[in-house]
């Protein structure tokens, strides 16, 4: 996850599953719900359709980050989405690369601000 | 640079909602269990000690007994939290003691204000010390292993049933201290055990 020293800027640890608007929109929703999320709920915070939450979902659910359960409430279907433990691990060690591309950048922007010394 | 402060400031909040969510595993139950031990053993020494009931002594001794008891926890807790939590062991950490900063200040404040202003009520507070240590529990408790509710309400009727047996003479007892911080404690220390080997286990 480190960057190599001659290699900074590399974010090898930027997963590419999670680093998709809508997956990570999903993740962040999962993220402090340690019961789950209905996938209607999922539909409503994440502002996608039911077939991009269902292909998102698909996706996640290969990777191994979340698990989906099909069951029923009263009569009435009920599909619930959970975080796997390595997927907030996972989504855990995204988040920390994530910091430091931000903590990178608002470095290299303060040093590339007028009246501050350039950086080779 | 507003907007990468506050990219910074999302992602902070993110992980402050995983580690809310998550389980705290930082708990040692080593360090919990040498906590009641240590009450236990100063209780015994405040009974055989000429003076040690005194009010002074009395709650000099207690005070210096739960900073080694925080001293102890907390020390276990930096080494496991970095162990078990890694990226959010900050998070869980900072979660986790604010959590009971509030009982703590106000056990502080309770003991100030009853020796400032109302020192021949002095024996009302172990009870609330106790009854405050079962809020904090509570407080914590989503984030600690379910069965940590059990040492909540221990400390709970542990506190209500001190302030009745000192209301009788209105007196401070080592044992009003010792005996419920050592089972209180023994039992958190045997809760968050069991939750670890559960936990390795998966």
């Amino acid at each position: 996850m480190s960057a190599e020293p001659d290699v900074p800027f590399a974010y090898d640890g930027l997963d590419r599953v999670i680093h998709e608007k809508a997956r990570l929109g999903i993740l962040t929703s999962l993220a402090g719900r340690p019961d789950g999320l209905a996938f209607n709920d999922l539909l409503r915070l994440c502002g996608l359709t039911q077939g991009n939450l269902s292909r998102h979902l698909a996706v996640l659910q290969e990777a191994g980050l979340v698990d989906i359960h099909k069951g029923y409430t009263g009569n009435r279907p009920l599909t619930e989405i959970h975080l796997t433990p390595a997927g907030r691990q996972r989504f855990l060690d995204y988040l920390s690369v994530l910091e430091r591309v931000v903590r990178d950048a608002s470095a290299r922007a303060e040093q590339a601000a007028p009246g501050k010394p350039q950086v080779a | 640079m507003p907007d990468l402060d506050k990219a910074l400031a999302d992602i902070v909040e993110i992980k402050s909602r995983l580690a809310q969510s998550s389980q705290f595993l930082g708990l040692g139950p080593a360090a919990l269990a040498t906590s009641g031990v240590l009450a236990f053993a100063v209780a015994a020494l405040q009974t055989v000690l000429p003076g040690a009931a005194e009010p002074i002594a009395y709650f000099t001794g207690w005070v210096l007994t739960a900073l080694v008891a925080v001293g102890l926890i907390g020390a276990e807790m930096l080494r496991r939290a970095q162990r078990h939590h890694a990226g959010l062991a900050d998070q869980m950490i900072r979660e986790a003691v604010l959590n009971f900063v509030p009982a703590g200040v106000a056990g502080a404040a309770l003991l100030a204000f009853f020796a400032r202003f109302a020192p021949a009520q002095l024996w009302l507070v172990p009870g609330l010390w106790l009854i405050l240590v079962s809020l904090g529990i509570f407080a914590a408790a989503r984030s600690l292993p379910r069965a940590i509710a059990l040492a909540g309400a221990w400390y709970l009727l542990a506190g209500f049933t001190v302030l009745l047996l000192a209301a009788t003479d209105q007196s401070l007892s080592p044992w009003h201290m010792g005996l419920p911080f050592a089972v209180g404690q023994l039992l958190v220390a045997a809760i968050v055990h069991r939750a670890s080997e559960a936990t390795n286990v998966r």
